[in-house]
């Protein structure tokens, strides 16, 4: 039996009964119900929990909530919090096998690390995109049923697809990372760095607009049917900087002494 | 290498020295050593605590890449990142597995991973984990005891069938139930014959008790590595014990040897034994020695209880076998 195909096996019962996917489908779900929530309701939260007058004042600097607040939501919620999940989930793939010695057995046995870091990414990479893509279609359901309208499918899948590439070269980040790094605090640094470090330097001028972080900002804009220029380019950069992550995790890997 | 064709395992020139420890000038951690360990025999790999024991096994399963020498098992060549199925076992010092799986489910993972087609896969799985005593043991491995791990582990090592198995200290750490258990196992395999054994420890008891070929490390060198009989005549003294059954006749003994002019080295080791010995120069054989305790205790109407001449134990060839390192670094 290949390989990658033992692992991904593997992998996908460790999700599974450790309840990682579990914690990653409420997270999701979690954003997804209360995006259209919030973004209906929000006046008649600061009604309730403000005094009338104040209320008042403040809802007055607001225009009248739309079916594109529940995606601003959604997505605010999910590039922040989100992405610190997806770290905390994942910063231990690599390192934990390592630690734990789990990796002397299976290494020992003649298995490359191609195949062993692969079937980590994939099996990451697919749960959390299928729990976005599961989020986005609750999100669209739930603000049709209370906005009474949801954007043309097409784009809100555009848009969550967008903020799947982000994703996905976010966990190939932190799988290099959990290979680089000798405890859970450096990965976790490691993992942080990388990800706050390129929202940083997106908003540098020269640097930003070669930076893929508009797959992770630009997605209510999508959803809306615009697609921003750098969109095409963005989605390569990602592809090829996602890959480039994961071939030195692989090379690493082969290079290192357990 | 000349004999790898008969070693189960050999190393040569193996060396292993940890970045920044040539800059501090700190002694290699393995330090030129060569091990010619016999195709079918159980090798204790004996050395104090750091030693190099983990490293040399380390490296030996390439896991560790050596800094200089080379390894086979087999006869086939052990390249670090080489990523080829050699025919062999390993079993860490404290193995890890995956707290969510059962011990068959493990089995099943490691039997897939050394490409154990899947018709034959339920059979070796149920096959090792009853050799290891397994096969009743329910839940997952989070809620094995550490003995039980241990012997999971021993059945991961065995699941390619390979024709050496390295162990870690696989008794080290153990309770004595625990020691008892992986003890058997180990003699099992031994009995076996399917393959060589090769078992780290720093327990003396452990290797006297199943092993017959010993391999003695000490700061990263080898100072011994033979058969365990063969060890036992190259570090056997010209030394006897006498026992007396009365504390008088012992009394007696010790006052005409000092009083007599052949030679005879007393030491008392309690108040009814001692240990005789010839001093350096006069005599060196062992039939000499007897023969000169004979005609003492003849002279003078001494009856003892026993006389048994020198035979070392682990422990006394261990001591003399690092001891000669300590020396060695002294001069």
């Amino acid at each position: 039996m290949n390989h990658y195909l033992v692992f991904l096996e593997k992998e996908l019962t460790e999700n599974i009964r450790t309840k990682k996917m579990l914690v990653l489908v409420c997270v999701f779900f979690f954003f997804a119900f209360t995006g259209p929530l919030f973004a209906r309701y929000m006046a008649e939260i600061f009604e309730f929990l403000l005094p009338a007058a104040e209320a008042e004042q403040f809802m007055a600097l607001f225009p009248a909530a739309t079916w594109t607040d529940s995606y601003v939501q959604f997505y605010s919620n999910l590039s922040q919090m989100g992405a610190i999940v997806i770290i905390f989930m994942f910063m231990g793939l690599v390192l934990r096998e390592k630690r734990n010695v789990t990796a002397d057995l299976v290494f020992c046995k003649g298995v490359s690390p191609t195949p062993f870091i692969l079937a980590k990414f994939t099996v990451s990479s697919v749960i959390s995109l299928l729990c976005l893509m599961l989020a986005i279609l609750i999100n669209y359901g739930y603000t049709v049923f209370l906005f009474g309208e949801g954007g043309r499918i097409g784009y809100v899948l555009a848009g969550a697809a967008a903020f799947g590439v982000f994703l996905t070269m976010l966990i190939a980040w932190v799988v290099l990372a959990s290979t680089l790094a000798k405890s859970t605090a450096i990965s976790a640094t490691y993992g942080f760095l990388g990800f706050f470090g390129m929202l940083t330097l997106s908003a540098l001028p020269r640097i930003g607009r070669f930076l893929p972080t508009g797959l992770m900002t630009h997605n209510v804009s999508i959803t809306m049917g615009d697609f921003y220029p750098d969109f095409a380019a963005h989605m390569g950069i990602a592809a090829g900087m996602t890959l480039s992550f994961l071939a030195l995790a692989v090379y690493l890997l082969k290079r290192q002494e357990l | 290498m000349d004999n790898d064709k008969t070693s189960a395992v050999a190393a040569h020139n193996l060396t292993k020295r940890y970045k920044g420890s040539l800059a501090k000038g700190a002694a290699p951690a393995v330090d030129n050593i060569r091990i010619s360990v016999p195709v079918g025999c159980c090798c204790g790999f004996l050395g104090k605590n750091g030693a190099g024991k983990t490293t040399t096994l380390k490296m030996l399963v390439g896991l560790k890449k050596p800094t200089a020498g080379e390894i086979s098992i087999m006869g086939a060549p052990q390249v670090f990142g080489g990523r080829k199925q050699l025919p062999f076992g390993y079993l860490p010092d404290v193995p890890g597995f995956y707290p969510y799986m059962t011990g068959a489910e493990f089995l099943t993972f490691c039997a897939k991973l050394c490409g154990i087609p899947s018709d034959k896969r339920p059979a070796r799985v149920k096959e090792l984990l009853d050799r290891v005593g397994l096969g009743r043991a329910r839940g997952n491995i989070g809620g094995y005891s550490r003995g039980m791990k241990q012997r999971l582990g021993i059945a991961q090592a065995l699941v390619n069938d390979p024709k050496v198995i390295f162990m870690d200290e696989p008794i080290s750490a153990l309770d004595p139930i625990g020691r008892r258990d992986v003890t058997e196992i180990i003699r099992g395999l031994k009995a076996s014959g399917d393959c060589s054994i090769i078992f780290s420890t720093h327990i003396l008891a452990d290797i006297e008790e199943v092993c017959d070929f010993v391999l003695i490390i000490e700061k990263g060198k080898i100072m011994a590595q033979d058969y365990l009989p063969n060890l036992k005549t190259k570090y056997k003294r010209d030394e006897a014990e006498v026992r007396f059954h009365e504390a008088e006749a012992a009394r007696k003994f010790a006052q005409a040897a000092e009083d007599s002019e052949n030679g005879l080295r007393l030491e008392a080791t309690n108040p009814l034994s001692f240990a005789v010995r010839l001093p350096e120069g006069i005599g060196e054989n062992a039939q000499h020695l007897s023969r000169r305790v004979n005609a003492l205790l003849h002279t003078h109407g001494l009856p003892i209880e026993s006389y048994t001449a020198h035979n070392p134990t682990l422990e006394d060839i261990f001591y003399a076998a690092i001891s000669a390192n300590v020396e060695g670094g002294t001069k």
